[in-house]
This record gives structure tokens, sequence and C-alpha cells, in this order.
């Protein structure tokens, strides 16, 4: 699939936490929607923006046919929760109950960091079967790679394991790369990243 | 304004550059030997840097792509 197709292909929302202890799971997530054929959006992609934040997620959602939902931050075992997760996995099954005939298309994986987790502070999710990552990347690429080849009909998306070959030549590679064309990890934004792991996924298949 | 489209030119520019190197024929050390790939294709090992490289460059020319070296977290490109 060209790039130009992969980003007017399938959109998939990506709601999760931000945090450095998270990028592990986020990245392989996001290389896992690009091997897979799909092409990621998050609310990181136009920070530099003057929209509302929610106005923008609001319409990101609305772009997007899939979501991927990670809850496994919002169990802080008595401290504060963090709300923003939940509130956008609302608003995006909100968008498939009661949005127009396209949006009734949308479809949505919940991720969770243990199984049966989300049962203790989002009970109502029962019967929407979240699946758990453990806190591990690799368990994130499988649950990832099985929902989106559900979601793929023209063509076998690659197995979990090839997966994380490809992820594994990337990562290793991609330092290298970005000194070369005078960048570097610490400071590129999501758009680059994505930009880059478009690229690069595009030549391994 | 002006700014804002220069900085799209220089990214379209890295862009460009970023997808020519992933485009490149690979040679890399690995256990004590050298490999050399293209992403997405078979591995070739040689016992010598110099044998890999010169083995990647006649490849990369008649193919129209470049050859990159990864050595110590580094990349260079030969030609």
């Amino acid at each position: 699939m060209s790039r130009k197709s992969a980003r007017t292909g399938t959109h998939v929302f990506v709601n999760c936490p931000f945090d450095r202890q998270y990028q592990s799971i986020f990245e392989a997530v996001i290389f896992t929607i690009h091997a897979c054929g799909f092409y990621s959006r998050c609310a990181l992609e136009n920070a530099d923006s003057d929209q509302v934040r929610l106005d923008k997620i609001i319409k990101m959602i609305g772009e997007c046919e899939l979501g991927i939902h990670d809850l496994s931050r919002v169990d802080t075992h008595g401290k504060l929760p963090r709300f923003n997760m939940p509130l956008e996995l609302g608003l995006f099954l909100g968008a498939q109950k009661f949005g127009g005939k396209k949006s009734r298309r949308k479809a949505c994986l919940v991720l969770e960091g243990e199984r049966y987790q989300y049962q203790r502070f989002i009970s109502d999710l029962a019967g929407v079967d979240p699946a758990a990552h453990f806190n591990q990347p690799e368990e994130a690429v499988g649950a990832v790679r099985r929902f989106l080849s559900g979601h793929r009909l023209d063509q076998d998306v690659p197995g979990r394991n090839r997966i994380l070959e490809r992820y594994r030549d990337f990562s290793g590679e991609l330092p290298a790369l970005l000194e070369a064309v005078e960048q570097d990890r610490e400071s590129i934004t999501f758009a680059e990243f994505r930009d880059y792991v478009e690229r690069y996924v595009v030549q391994q298949r | 304004m002006n700014l804002m489209a220069t900085d799209q030119v220089t990214r379209d520019k890295r862009l460009k550059r970023f997808e020519r190197l992933v485009r490149a024929d690979r040679v890399r050390p690995e256990d004590g030997q050298w490999i050399v790939k293209k992403l997405g294709g078979k591995s070739r090992i040689f016992s010598g840097k110099d044998e890999a490289i010169e083995v990647a460059k006649r490849k990369a020319a008649s193919e129209h792509i470049g050859v990159l070296v990864f050595e110590g977290g580094h990349v260079s490109e030969v030609s």
C-alpha cells in the first residue's frame, strides 16, 4: 500500500496516556497500526493548533473509523484517576451509537493493563471485552494486530512476530537515521514520528 | 505564513532524505561478520567489511539506491 493510500485509508484514533512510562507501548501500537496498513491519529498530532483541545479530539474521532482506547493508567489505586481516556472512549462510543450511518461502522478496541482491571472503575464496559497488555509492548502489539486484522478485508495483516521483528529493526535503526537527517528521538513530534514510521513500513513490505 | 512555508519545505526535504535512506541497502556488523540486507529483503553474510560494502555498492548501483553502513550506533552513506 502506498503512503498516499495509507493516509486516505482507514484512520485509527489512538486514545492513550502520553507519559514517558507508556512511551514504549505507544510507539509499538503506532508502528503496528501502520504495519497493518492503517493510519494512526491521536490528539498529539496538531499540538501547535490553537483549536480547543476537546473540539480537536471530537473532530478527529469523527474522522476515524476505528479506535484504540487504553485505560491501563486510569486505575490509580487511591490517587486521583485520569479521566481523559474514559472521556474520549465515551465520545467514541457516543459517536458510534448516535452518529449517522457512517458512524455506526465505527469499532474500537479497549486495552487494559491487567485482566478485568476495568471492572474496578468502569464496570459499565462489561460486554466490551477489553484486552490486557500487562504493560508489555509485545502484548499490546498482539492485541492491536488481532483487532485490526478483523477490519482489514482486502489483504492479510502481518503476524505478531513479524510485526515485532520489523518493529525491533525500526527501533534499532531510528536513532542513527534521525541523526542522518539532523533530528533526534527526543525532540521529534508525534506527526514526525508517524511520518518516519509510515515511510519505514512501506519499505518493509 | 512565510515561516510556515519554509518549515514545510524543510520537512519535505528531510522526509525525502529519510525515504532515500530507508530504501538503501544496509551493511552492518553482527557476530563478527558483516551482513548486507535491504529492508524486507534477504541477508547476505560476508567475513570482511570491505567485501560487504563492495557487494552492496554493486547491487545498489544497479537498483539506483544508496548503501548505508551502520556501525557503533551511527550510520554513514557510502557511494
